[in-house]
């Protein structure tokens, strides 16, 4: 066990340390991309050397930390898996400014900004709004941006923007991103709103696919269970002797999985359910089935 | 982050017990148990200079984003003449101090140990106060000191009362 402590913030250094490969110095991934927002450079802070790759010690996933920093911090503060999708790092080298993406009365960012306005384009917390709402006793500020007073709009609206035909892929986003360039002046309306929707898609993309990402690593360890249970099965006689032909191993190992899935409510939650005891109930009922229906033609 | 500096505070704690090499810090913490926000440090002046025997009061301020943002660090009001530190206000010119030098791999007692170098090593190229830095620029380190001296043995002069 190693205590080694994250130079930032004085915690130990776990799972979600990242080390700079340049100087070697090892921080909190959260810690470091905070810093690297705050000082706009890719300073090591404990040895000032710049440093460009960056590794997440549990994955040895490898960051590269002048392409595409804007939206590499985005993702560090959001779910740090995400940033090992494929296709995240790649791509692009023009950097882009997360500062659109803060709300207007905390300067906090992250998914649960819910509102911008449709003026200025600057956005808000719904919950800052309401607190905003609460200490200057007129109820109707929440409706409107504190720079320029203009309506607000919340993202619970359907967003029109150019967001159709994009999936979700990270170079997809990669490429939307793109479009949102650095030093971007506010010159005309539209072009601030389509900012504004394109930084919302964003955040509703990294949130899915950080769901997507920890709905899978569910799924991968209900299907270890089934394999598992599977290959047991296809050594006993006779109704394993299905199991040998690929194909139809393949077939009960979707429709035992699927039933598991439903079945756990799509969590893997080892601690109530006996995932081997119940694939292998739902192994040997389905090739009992399928035993029957062949005999049946 | 405030969990950072209570580790700081056992750190420093432990330090100053154990490191003679900071002898010179004699006291460096919170002002009180509930608030760690605010600290306050002595420190004696660097022996050779004409700061030597005397004793200084530092008023370090934290802010919610330490250690993303430096501390803020002030001398006692009217306590200290020296060309970086504007003597009305206790302000200190120190580039480690400003958010673009600042690094959050330091802490709270590197700081002030960087001021309590900063005592011994003025730097008259960037002055808050410029009566001092031009006698140091014209080398004239005798009436320097003695000015020095003058303020800290309660000396007046126009605004600089004591």
């Amino acid at each position: 066990m190693s205590c080694e402590e994250c130079p930032i913030c004085y915690d130990p250094l776990d799972a979600a340390g990242c080390r700079l490969l340049d100087c070697d110095h090892k921080y909190h991934l959260k810690c470091i991309r905070r810093w690297h927002h705050q000082s706009q450079d890719l300073k090591c802070p404990t040895c000032r050397k710049p440093s460009q790759l960056l590794e997440i010690m549990e994955s040895q996933a490898i960051v590269d930390l002048k392409k595409f920093s804007g939206v590499n911090w985005l993702l560090s503060e959001i779910a740090e898996p995400v940033i090992n999708l494929p296709g995240v790092v790649e791509e692009s080298n023009r950097s882009w400014s997360s500062r659109s993406l803060e709300c207007g009365i905390c300067g906090d960012m992250g998914p649960e900004i819910n509102a911008a306005c449709t003026g200025c384009g600057m956005v808000y917390h719904d919950r800052c709004l309401r607190v905003l709402q609460l200490e200057v006793g007129n109820m109707g500020s929440n409706l409107f941006c504190c720079n320029c007073h203009s309506p607000l709009r919340s993202s619970e609206e359907p967003i029109p923007s150019a967001s159709a035909g994009i999936n979700a892929t990270g170079s997809s986003i990669a490429a939307a991103v793109a479009r949102v360039s650095p030093g971007y002046e506010a010159v005309n309306r539209d072009t601030v709103w389509y900012e504004v929707n394109e930084s919302w898609r964003l955040l509703s993309q990294l949130q899915q696919e950080s769901r997507q990402l920890a709905e899978s690593n569910h799924k991968r360890k209900i299907q270890n269970h089934v394999r598992r249970v599977l290959h047991l099965q296809s050594r006993e006689a006779p109704l394993g002797s299905q199991l040998t032909s690929k194909d139809r191993f393949t077939d009960v190992n979707k429709i035992v999985s699927r039933q598991l899935y439903r079945l756990s409510g799509n969590i893997y939650r080892p601690e109530t359910i006996d995932y081997d005891q119940e694939a292998a109930a739902l192994v040997l009922n389905e090739l009992a089935n399928f035993e029957e229906t062949s005999d049946v033609h | 982050m405030s969990s950072r500096l209570a580790k700081e505070y056992k750190n420093v704690a432990k330090t100053l017990r154990a490191d003679q090499s900071f002898s010179h810090v004699l006291s460096l913490g919170p002002c009180s148990d509930d608030n760690l926000t605010h600290w306050d440090a002595q420190i004696m002046g660097p022996a050779d200079t004409c700061y030597s025997g005397y004793k200084f009061t530092l008023r370090i301020q934290v802010t919610d984003r330490y250690p993303l943002e430096p501390p803020k660090i002030r001398f006692a009001p009217f306590s200290i003449p020296h060309c970086n530190i504007d003597f009305d206000s206790g302000r200190i010119c120190l580039t480690l101090l400003e958010q673009e030098h600042w690094s959050p791999a330091w802490d709270l007692l590197h700081c002030v140990q960087a001021i309590w170098l900063l005592l011994a090593n003025p730097e008259p190229d960037s002055p808050l106060d410029v009566d001092l830095a031009c006698l140091l620029r014209a080398k004239d380190y005798s009436a320097h000191d003695a000015l020095v001296c003058y303020y800290l043995n309660g000396g007046s002069h126009g605004s600089r009362s004591n």
